[in-house]
């Protein structure tokens, strides 16, 4: 090993001890699989790791990470299809019940409702990843609009539209799984 | 009869949007947490974790997670020997993709076992208030405590431990019979020893065997600044390493690397046999 590779050695663990956790977080978040979650966490350090020479000029280590982590579940998603969508509709559809039964009823949000908002992420995934990933950032991260188009390059008009292009498609998946159920606005 | 939930869906404002506090997004916050931002925005998230309760939640909710993972997947090294040096820590990398759940549950173990252990390093240079190093043996559920020169087979996994001494860096070397360096870990350890000098520890990285044999030694050096030891280091291991292969040193004796006083070290080998 050579002294430049230990050098990239440490600068990788000290990536993954101050970023790693934020990175399988978001993992998780998308796979809802342990074992996924952490396969996934490793092809993003291998991917860091061969890109550390334009890395070291970021100067948001966990936007740049984040970006390759999400981009990367999500075609792990889109990779699952059918199978996993059915297996994941079950899921929701028990995390819709106990939203209600907890009180839901009276009205709550879909980002706060993580649960439904990863359906129709996994949704959109299968069909658009690109859409999927802007409405991570926005929804997930809360990033803001300004971050989101810089991170991806992308003008505030049509990312704007692309996010209600996702809002439309939650609602129409929403209701495939939740009969009667009423949409509003979110309360200010 | 259950009434239909009723969904607030999100809205995308024209203009750009706010976060959790004002002009605080989620992923700002697990910015400042990572420690990446400048001082003059982190002074302004301080004052709104002081003043905003749900977002000290979640701040508190994030920092905790990290740590659960940090406890639950410690880092492992990211390299492995080049193949033109083929060894039995070759099978590192493939144990970090396929393996982490394990290798943590295997650090757990052994973390519990060096608290209750005795250090039984078998060289060490300055006395009882020199560094240490041993090494342990992963077992079916547990660990146990290697002893030097031990025989060990394709496969096993062991985990070294250390008793710093007061320094700030630290190189870990391993030299084997055939005269081949490795550069195993190097580490900036200022801050760390100041609490830590004298306790054993357990390196983070466990190891698993391959199907070389003979023996190897492993050298743990200390000095005060990493660049600096791990040159001073490389080219006494290789000096050694050189020395090995053509016979003019043994590594079941040789149990220092030819530095000076200003780097304290110890050393442990192993023998792997089929």
């Amino acid at each position: 090993m050579s002294i430049s590779q230990m050098k990239d050695q440490e600068l990788l663990t000290g990536l993954y001890r101050t970023h790693g956790g934020r990175v399988y977080a978001r993992c998780f978040y998308l796979l809802r699989n342990k074992e996924e979650a952490q396969d996934a966490l490793h092809e993003v350090f291998i991917k860091v790791h061969k890109n550390l020479a334009g890395f070291r000029n970021e100067a948001s280590p966990l936007t740049w990470m984040t970006r390759i982590a999400t981009n990367h579940c999500l075609n792990v998603l889109r990779a699952k299809r059918a199978p996993w969508h059915e297996k994941y509709k079950q899921e929701v559809d028990v995390g819709v019940a106990a939203s209600v039964a907890g009180g839901g009823g009276a009205g709550f949000s879909l980002l706060e409702n993580r649960e439904l908002l990863r359906l129709c992420l996994a949704k959109v995934a299968t069909t658009d990843g690109s859409l999927a990933e802007l409405a991570t950032y926005a929804f997930v991260d809360d990033m803001k609009q300004a971050d989101i188009c810089v991170l991806v390059g992308m003008s505030a008009p049509t990312l704007r539209k692309r996010l209600r292009e996702f809002i439309t498609i939650c609602r129409a998946e929403i209701e495939a799984h939740v009969p009667g159920v009423v949409f509003a606005p979110a309360p200010i | 009869m259950t009434a239909a939930p009723t969904i607030f869906l999100p809205e995308v404002p024209d203009g750009d949007d706010v976060g959790l506090a004002p002009s605080i997004s989620r992923f700002e916050l697990e910015r400042f947490i990572c420690g990446e931002l400048p001082p003059e925005r982190r002074a302004v998230i301080d004052r709104a974790l002081a003043a905003d309760p749900a977002l000290k939640a979640l701040h508190d909710d994030v920092v905790a997670a990290d740590r659960a993972f940090l406890i639950e997947q410690p880092p492992l090294p990211f390299f492995q020997r080049p193949a033109k040096a083929p060894s039995w820590w070759a099978g590192l990398l493939s144990h970090w993709h396929a393996g982490l759940g394990a290798a943590a549950a295997a650090a757990a173990v052994v973390v519990v076992v060096v608290v209750a252990t005795p250090d039984e390093s078998n060289r060490t240079k300055g006395g009882v208030e020199g560094p240490r190093v041993s090494f342990f043996v992963k077992e079916e559920s547990a660990a146990r405590l290697g002893h030097a020169g031990e025989e060990l087979k394709a496969g096993d996994q062991i985990q070294l431990a250390v008793k710093d001494v007061d320094k700030k860096a630290l190189v870990v070397v391993g030299v084997d019979g055939a005269g081949s360096v490795t550069v195993y870990a190097s580490e900036s350890v200022q801050g760390g020893l100041s609490k830590g000098a004298g306790s054993p520890r357990v390196l983070p990285a466990s190891l698993v065997l391959d199907e070389t044999t003979g023996p190897e030694r492993f050298f743990v050096v200390y000095g005060d600044d990493v660049d600096t030891l791990l040159q001073a280091v490389d080219s006494a291991a290789r000096h050694l390493g050189d020395d090995v292969k053509a016979g003019r040193a043994d590594l079941a004796r040789t149990d220092q690397l030819p530095l000076g006083a200003a780097f304290p070290q110890s050393s442990v080998h192993i023998v792997k046999i089929r």
